[in-house]
């Protein structure tokens, strides 16, 4: 994976959170991801293949989709179900989002939702996987991409 | 033989061809009758009448299906020439990816497909497909272009490996990771409140610190891929507002500068079992000694714009057991750097004080039967440290017994205190930096030193000389 590459990820989820809510996120320093988990309550993860492979996943806590979900369909109730809803959405748009910049021989599974707290998300050992802290209001989340 | 039909022929035909075999109608469907092949490869079941193009659905790209369509469309045409279609057929070469229950992808297949026109009555009425699994091939090929990359790039590292003793390569190996670690470690401690200018210079600092031992061991594939990154660092610190994406390069290089050491330890490890045959001699490894020190003065002279002549004369490593040599060696790489940096002047300084603009740097060795070690001696101005030190080591040496050593382990580690104290000679920021790296260096030193039982003196004799001596006890 190269700069522009990470970029494009970075970049797709800053615009996701800009253009849904109209209020900007804010990408901390990113890393490269180690043996420590990396794992929040809600989890959506996507599958790359085709001419690259690998996975992309965003992981984040309840409060902040609760706030996402108000803002996107003015609810109140919202459900355990909402939630993953959300979380493979946003998951989905943003890898769609690059799918768009790659081109057609970039393909993307449809997004698996992971609740609750896992010990950690598997990606593939012989790619090197990037972390990218992400602060929506006061909400921290995580982006995390694995790219061939 | 009497009771098989020809209808059953073709069954057994197609049950026992390694090859998987289909027909195609106009529509793209599966006619009814395909080899049992073709299920195995594609690994799914086939239904009469499905449509091909649905069996590369989430198994190839979409450009790869679009181009499919529009293939077999002209392998239809009449007007067009077979062969000349075939030209065009987007799978030859397929890569099929399989995924798991959760859609992730866990593997690939590599199939080529061929396809031939049937004709009856002047008209194409279907094509017969034939496919094969081509994964081997294709697979060892990729890998073998992999390795002849790999070679070519690492043909170039093992000329600068294997002229590095084993054990300061796999020191140098050893100290970078624990560099990158730290340099991890203060990426994920960032909290967006945090100034982003000092994870930048504690990053430099461990990125520049790797650079000097690469630089000292001649790793030049290393060194340049350090200072590149080093030079980009600084760019971004001069930077006004640094946001997260900014350090987007940086980890980048930073996972390039790992996977690199990970590959220089999987070449030492595939050239372990060569160690006997290929492993320098110990007096060769001595001679390494002397050249990884003369590679320093040289360069470190051409850094700071010096004239150095180095005299190693009198340096004998034959002197120094095998199994010191190491800590010999942490020692003279910081003295030197010690002297070079605030001892040798500038050849116009030198001028000015009457001195030749060729500044002198003399290491010799000396063993006796229980003892053994350096001295290592400059001809340059003393400075104020130097002169810090003379008075503490009175002041020492009027406190203790008459009869005991001028120069005690107590002593040894004052001197060393004073000696690399940052703020005792601080002009500017770089020499700051600087010295505090030598201090960083001398903390691990002195705990080997104290660990050894050795001793340091510090001679002035004149205004234009002085010699640090190190010595250990041999056993």
């Amino acid at each position: 994976m190269n700069e522009t590459d990470l970029h494009f990820f970075i970049d797709s989820t800053m615009n996701y959170f800009e253009e849904i809510t109209n209020e900007k996120a804010s990408a901390g320093i990113p890393y490269i991801k180690d043996e420590e988990p990396v794992v929040l309550e809600y989890t959506g993860i996507i599958g790359i293949s085709g001419k690259r492979k690998g996975s992309v996943y965003i992981t984040t806590n309840e409060a902040m989709l609760r706030e996402i979900a108000q803002i996107i369909l003015g609810m109140e109730d919202i459900q355990s179900e909402d939630f993953k809803d959300l979380v493979g959405e946003i998951a989905n748009t943003i890898s769609g989002n690059v799918r768009q910049a790659y081109g057609s021989d970039f393909m993307i599974s449809v997004p698996v939702v992971v609740e609750g707290k896992a010990k950690d998300i598997k990606l593939p050992d012989n790619i090197q996987s990037f972390v990218v802290p992400l602060t929506w209001k006061d909400y921290k989340s995580f982006l995390v991409v694995c790219l061939e | 033989m009497d009771n098989i039909t020809p209808n059953s022929s073709k069954e057994i035909i197609l049950q026992t061809l390694e090859e998987g075999v289909f027909f195609l109608n106009s529509k793209h469907e599966i006619e009814d009758e395909y080899s049992t092949a073709f299920e195995n490869i594609l690994d799914q079941r086939v239904s009469n009448g499905q449509n091909f193009l649905e069996l590369l659905k989430s198994r190839v790209p979409e450009n790869i299906i679009n181009n499919t369509i529009e293939f077999l469309n002209l392998m239809f045409r009449e007007d067009l020439d077979d062969e000349t279609v075939n030209e065009l057929n987007p799978l030859s070469t397929v890569e099929f990816h399989f995924e798991n229950r959760w859609g992730l992808w866990t593997s690939s297949k590599f199939l080529s497909f061929k396809f031939k026109r049937v004709i009856q009555e002047d008209r194409i009425v279907r094509l017969v497909g034939t496919v094969k699994d081509v994964t081997k091939p294709v697979t060892l090929t990729k890998k073998i272009e992999e390795i002849e990359e790999t070679t070519t790039r690492q043909m170039d590292w093992l000329v600068n490996i294997l002229r590095v003793a084993p054990p300061l390569l796999k020191e140098f190996v050893d100290v970078s990771e624990t560099e990158l670690t730290q340099i991890d470690n203060e990426m994920k401690r960032f909290k967006g409140t945090d100034d982003t200018k000092i994870i930048l210079t504690r990053v430099i600092k461990s990125i520049h610190q790797m650079g000097n031992n690469a630089s000292l061991l001649n790793l030049n594939f290393f060194t340049d891929k350090l200072h590149a990154f080093e030079q980009e660092m600084q760019n971004l610190r001069k930077k006004e507002n640094i946001g997260g994406s900014d350090f987007v390069p940086a980890v980048i290089q930073l996972g390039e500068i790992r996977q690199m050491l990970k590959d220089i330890k999987n070449l030492m490890q595939r050239f372990k079992h060569y160690s006997h045959t290929l492993r320098p001699t110990r007096r060769f490894e001595g001679g390494l000694l002397l050249r990884t020190i003369e590679n320093l003065v040289e360069k470190l002279a051409r850094e700071l714009n010096k004239q150095i002549k180095f005299n190693t004369d009198k340096f004998d490593h034959t002197l120094i057991p095998y199994s010191h040599q190491e800590i010999f060696r942490e020692f003279l790489i910081i003295l030197i750097k010690f002297s070079i940096f605030y001892g040798i002047e500038t050849p116009e300084d030198r001028r000015s004080n009457n001195k030749k603009p060729e500044g002198i740097l003399e290491v010799e060795t000396f063993g006796e039967k229980q003892l053994c070690g350096f001295k290592l001696r400059h001809d340059g101005r003393l400075v104020r440290i130097e002169r810090l030190l003379q008075k503490t080591i009175e002041m020492v040496q009027s406190k203790s017994d008459r009869d005991h050593p001028i120069v005690s382990d107590q002593l040894g580690s004052e001197v060393i205190r004073l000696l690399f104290m940052p703020s005792l000679a601080t002009p500017t920021l770089s020499e700051a930096e600087y010295i505090r790296e030598i201090f960083g260096e001398m903390e691990m030193v002195k705990k080997k030193l104290k660990m050894h039982r050795g001793k340091i003196k510090i001679t002035f004799t004149s205004e234009n000389f002085c010699e640090y001596t190190i010595s250990l006890p041999v056993n």
